[in-house]
């Protein structure tokens, strides 16, 4: 008993705990390569403060949608998925929607102009989308794939080798093996990037931040087929697209999709749990407000995010409600940070 | 036949005279002509228009690939204004010329213009390598232009300059955004340029309209014809502007320009950093791709121009070849026609060779159709006549046995008129009713089993004339066959007459037959008479050859007494079984000579022979006295012996035999100087009354043989 009263064994077990939880490194900071990524959301409670005379501006559609009870403007991505769905809604509740196909940008600026009732954007807003009034409801998010020429005996690599094969540091497919141990091909890598959104947080920002960091050998591309044609036709090439359409061409044989950390892009759980590290986010947007609140909106919208439960697996959506239960950080409707941020 | 009205109509006519008139080879010659240049013309048509396609699709996928590459220079050239302002605030004089302004803001604002490279600027040169902005300004750490370089003189950036907005300045600091001013699509990059404490000291903008001269320097050299424009997306979408104004004009609905156009592409100008749907479309004008696609059918035609008269030469020739064989053949069917049908007249001989031949066909064809007629007529009138003028009744029956033919002949022998027995049944008619179950059953068997046992030979029953009364007949009956039903033809012959002869005949033979039988039956007995007067003689008779001489003159009183009583006896009466007859008689032998069968054997080796009294009476009396001879002179007394008696045929001869294994006669012996009277007579009747030829020989006995030509009739 005398010795338990001793306080060199306290003193030892404080320091043991102390050494615990001070001196092994945190996570963030074991992983050399985190610095690189970019911001995964924007401050949510910053608004981009416009003039009054706009704020007061009321929504005015386009001569195309003139007629329309509600104007919707979809990223392409979200076009595919949510136009039947939108306009199944419409046909059941009688009402007039004019859905246009577009991109985040053509969003961004028809929400500017005051144009559409709805956007629907593939990133998370950048601080100069979140205008006056503007609500952001996330739908989910979806796995964004690394991709390789079908040749291309690599099926797995690390995200800090993907990134390092973005920044030109691994430069020979050769430096890489495969996850039998095979080495990969005796080729120069040809990086291939789709740099869109820029102003925007999340999405490839989230492999890197900046263009800057990519390689001086990067090949930019501007579209999705742009993108599938450099890799599908180039046995070197690596770029990177939204699952469901990697996952169209991969089973088409045009494209190979990649682990990360040998973990699936297409199990929802790893994206969800954060092994799997690469995704987009999908947000729908709605006016809250005198003069710009469309009394039809808040039915489509409950509607959409209702119906994103079931939407067709093809479309590789993990729904809000999943993020939510494992701990997402949401504002509202608005997934605005991981689990742990 | 045409109708008459019908030949007169001048179309018609004008139909037939080239059917008919026109040589064939002329004809083939003249429409290959014609149908090659029409089907050259409709193939170059058809090979045109399918080989336009092919380009067109061709052309298009081609363009869709262009239209890519366009717009991936395109977004090269947006994106380079951003890659370049990041440059530019990186650059010394920039940076070195932004530390020495000192910007005075007031209410009048004066823009400091350049329309030579500013000193802040890169050379022309160093910038070929970027896209060269249109525009350079230099902002203030508020916002305000304040200093502008313009590459083109005289383009003031009017809507740049009042429309620049905070949004459109912050959204433009990280890409190149592309947005609207005044209608017109603009790119705008931006970057901030700070002070050494972080603060914004100046911001510099680099835009450009994306116009006419911008599309022209994204994408370089084009193909010559080969357009881009940037078009709105709207209903009816409207172009916005194009690599060449003059030919596609600012404003122009992009449905009008489908017509002289090829048009892909249309994409989106995005990167998310458009504000605007802007759609790049390529274009190729329609004319392009005609001169290419004319050049390849021209080539095309060119071919075919040296193919086709080749075929329309070689056509030609096959066909004269043709035609002239069709003349060879119409020249041997005329002569095969006026040889063996005759000269036939309204035969073409000019004119078209096919229808010359067919026109001779058809009269050949009619031709032989009249003969094959007529010799069928002929063939029934012959028929007809022959079965007229028969002796005998010809009557046909069908399968169920009704009359249906019956000729004069038969009218006569059974009393019924063609007219009236026609359709009527056999069985009722002319068959007795004793026959007539037969005659219903025997019908019945043969269509069942196609059997029946009178058919094909010649039958004699009774039939019934019209009158009732039945009267004998002969008939022959043959089935034959036409199509699936038999028929019988029946030929019948009246033998009433005949029967009542040969029942004569048969009452007089069987008088004379009863009557020779009395003649055989008489001179047997009167032989036998003479051999018992000859009998009763010998027994006053002493001496030893007298009697001798009466016994054998009475042996051959026998032997042609029993011919006699054999023919009597006999059913025909004129043969006799020889070898019965032989038997009989040389047992009549060794009971007269008292000889017994234990002492001389006797063989007689006759079998089957029957012989008429002419050749029976003469080999009688021949085996009677050499059969004498032999029992009375061959053997020793108390020695037996043997004797063999045999008639055989040799083809058409007889053989008779007659011998012994006795003692024989002497070697010098000779019958034909014989003193006997019964060797003379062997001799005699052998040679004169037989006609035969006797010899003997005496090695181991004697042996006669002769040879004679004798009528067997055992058969």
């Amino acid at each position: 008993m005398s010795y338990i009263k001793t306080p060199a064994i306290p003193l030892f077990l404080a320091a043991l705990l102390f050494s615990i939880i001070f001196l092994m490194p945190s996570h963030a900071e074991h992983d050399p390569s985190t610095s690189l990524s970019g911001p995964k959301f924007s401050d949510h409670s910053k608004v981009y403060q416009m003039p009054p005379e706009w704020t007061k501006q009321p929504i005015k559609h386009e001569s195309s949608a003139k007629d329309a009870d509600i104007a919707v403007t979809l990223d392409g991505q979200l076009y595919h998925a949510w136009e039947p769905i939108i306009n199944k809604y419409a046909d059941k509740n009688g009402l007039k929607v004019d859905v246009t196909y577009g991109t985040c940008g053509l969003s961004a600026g028809k929400l500017l102009r005051k144009s559409a009732d709805i956007g629907g954007f593939c990133c998370p807003p950048s601080y100069t989308d979140r205008l006056p009034g503007l609500q952001f409801h996330t739908g989910g998010i979806a796995s964004i794939a690394l991709i390789v020429h079908p040749d291309n005996p690599i099926d797995n690599i690390t995200l800090e080798e993907a990134r390092k094969i973005f920044m030109g540091d691994i430069y020979r497919w050769s430096e890489l093996k495969t996850s039998e141990g095979v080495k990969g091909l005796d080729e120069i890598i040809q990086p291939t990037a789709r740099l869109h959104c820029k102003i925007r947080p999340g999405h490839w920002r989230l492999l890197l931040d900046d263009e800057d960091l990519f390689s001086p050998m990067l090949i930019e591309v501007g579209a999705i087929p742009d993108m599938i044609l450099q890799v599908a036709k180039n046995p070197r090439a690596i770029g990177y697209e939204i699952l469901w359409m990697a996952r169209y061409y991969a089973d088409k044989g045009k494209v190979k999709i990649l682990k990360i950390n040998g973990y699936d892009p297409d199990n929802p759980l790893d994206v969800i749990s954060k092994k799997y590290p690469l995704y987009r986010v999908y947000n729908f947007t709605t006016w809250e407000g005198e003069g710009v609140a469309n009394r039809h909106a808040k039915g489509i919208l409950d509607h959409l995010l209702n119906e994103v439960e079931d939407l067709d697996p093809k479309y590789s959506f993990i729904p809000s409600s999943r993020l939510k239960e494992a701990g997402w950080k949401f504002n509202r409707n608005e997934l605005i940070g991981e689990p742990g941020m | 036949m045409k109708p008459e009205k019908e030949k007169m109509n001048p179309i018609y006519s004008l139909t037939a005279f080239l059917h008919q008139r026109v040589s064939l080879t002329l004809k083939v010659i003249v429409l290959t002509v014609v149908v090659g240049i029409s089907l050259w013309a409709l193939l170059d048509q058809l090979q045109s228009s399918k080989l336009k396609k092919v380009f067109y699709v061709q052309l298009v996928d081609e363009l869709t690939e262009e239209a890519m590459i366009d717009r991936l220079s395109l977004d090269r050239y947006i994106k380079s204004h951003h890659k370049l302002a990041k440059l530019l605030v990186a650059q010394e004089n920039l940076i070195n010329y932004i530390e020495k302004q000192v910007w005075h803001v007031d209410d009048n604002i004066e823009i400091k213009y350049y329309d030579r490279t500013p000193p802040w600027y890169p050379k022309v040169s160093a910038l070929r390598i970027f896209a060269a902005p249109r525009y350079a300004l230099l902002l203030d750490q508020n916002g305000n232009v304040m200093e502008l370089y313009m590459s083109r003189h005289n383009y003031q950036p009017t809507a740049l300059l009042s429309q620049i907005t905070p949004l459109s300045l912050a959204k433009s600091y990280g890409q190149s955004l592309v947005t609207s001013l005044n209608g017109l699509p603009y790119v705008i990059a931006s970057r901030p340029l700070k002070k050494s404490d972080g603060s914004l000291k100046a911001t510099l903008m680099l835009a450009s309209p994306i116009d006419e001269e911008f599309l022209i320097s994204s994408l370089g050299a084009l193909t010559p014809g080969h357009l881009i424009a940037l078009a709105s997306q709207d209903d009816d979408p409207k172009i916005l502007t194009s690599s060449n104004l003059r030919e596609i004009a600012k404003g122009t609905s992009l449905s009008t320009l489908e017509d002289k156009y090829l048009i892909t592409g249309q994409q989106f100008i995005d990167y998310g950093a458009a504000e605007y749907v802007i759609k790049l479309i390529s274009f190729i004008p329609v004319k392009e791709v005609d001169k290419i696609t004319n050049e390849v059918i021209r080539i095309g035609r060119q071919q075919r121009n040296i193919i086709a008269p080749a075929f329309i030469l070689i056509f030609a020739s096959i066909m004269f070849s043709l035609s002239t064989r069709i003349n060879r053949l119409n020249s041997q069917m005329k002569d095969f026609s006026q040889q063996k049908l005759g000269e036939m007249k309204n035969g073409l001989t000019k004119g078209d060779q096919l229808y010359v031949l067919e026109n001779q066909f058809q009269m050949l064809t009619k031709k032989v159709v009249e003969s094959q007629i007529l010799l069928k007529q002929q063939a029934e009138e012959n028929t007809r006549l022959i079965v007229d003028n028969a002796f005998d009744a010809i009557i046909t029956m069908d399968q169920d046995g009704t009359v249906t033919s019956w000729n004069p002949q038969a009218e006569a022998i059974f009393g019924w008129k063609q007219s009236d027995i026609l359709g009527q049944r056999v069985v009722d008619t002319i068959i007795p009713s004793a026959y007539r179950r037969a005659h219903e059953k025997g019908l019945e068997h043969f269509l069942e089993t196609g059997e029946g046992n009178i058919f094909n030979m010649q039958l004699q029953i009774t039939a019934v004339h019209r009158d009732g009364h039945e009267f004998p007949i002969e008939l022959a009956i043959s089935p034959a066959k036409r199509g699936k039903s038999y028929f019988f033809i029946a030929i019948i012959r009246d033998i009433t007459e005949r029967k009542k002869y040969e029942e004569q005949i048969k009452s007089s033979l069987k008088e004379k037959e009863v009557l020779l039988s009395e003649i055989h039956h008489r001179v047997k007995n009167n032989m036998q008479i003479i051999s018992s007067l000859l009998k009763l003689q010998s027994d006053q008779i002493s001496d030893a050859n007298d009697l001798e001489m009466i016994k054998d003159s009475q042996n051959r009183i026998k032997s042609m007494s029993l011919i006699h009583e054999k023919l009597y006896r006999s059913k025909d009466l004129s043969h006799i079984d020889f070898s019965d007859y032989i038997t009989d008689l040389i047992r009549a032998l060794f009971r007269s000579y008292g000889v017994s069968s234990d002492q001389i054997a006797i063989t007689v080796d006759i079998k089957d022979i029957m012989l008429g009294i002419d050749f029976a009476i003469p080999c009688g009396l021949i085996i009677n006295e050499l059969v004498s001879n032999s029992i009375k002179h061959a053997f020793h007394e108390g020695t037996k012996g043997e004797i063999s008696v045999s008639m055989h045929k040799a083809g058409e001869e007889m053989l008779l035999t007659v011998s012994d294994n006795g003692v024989g006669i002497p070697d010098d012996y000779n019958i034909r100087d014989s003193e006997s009277l019964g060797l003379k007579l062997v001799s005699m009747l052998s040679e004169d009354q037989l006609k035969g030829k006797l010899d003997y020989s005496i090695t181991a006995g004697t042996r006669f043989n002769l040879k004679f030509k004798a009528v067997d009739n055992s058969k």
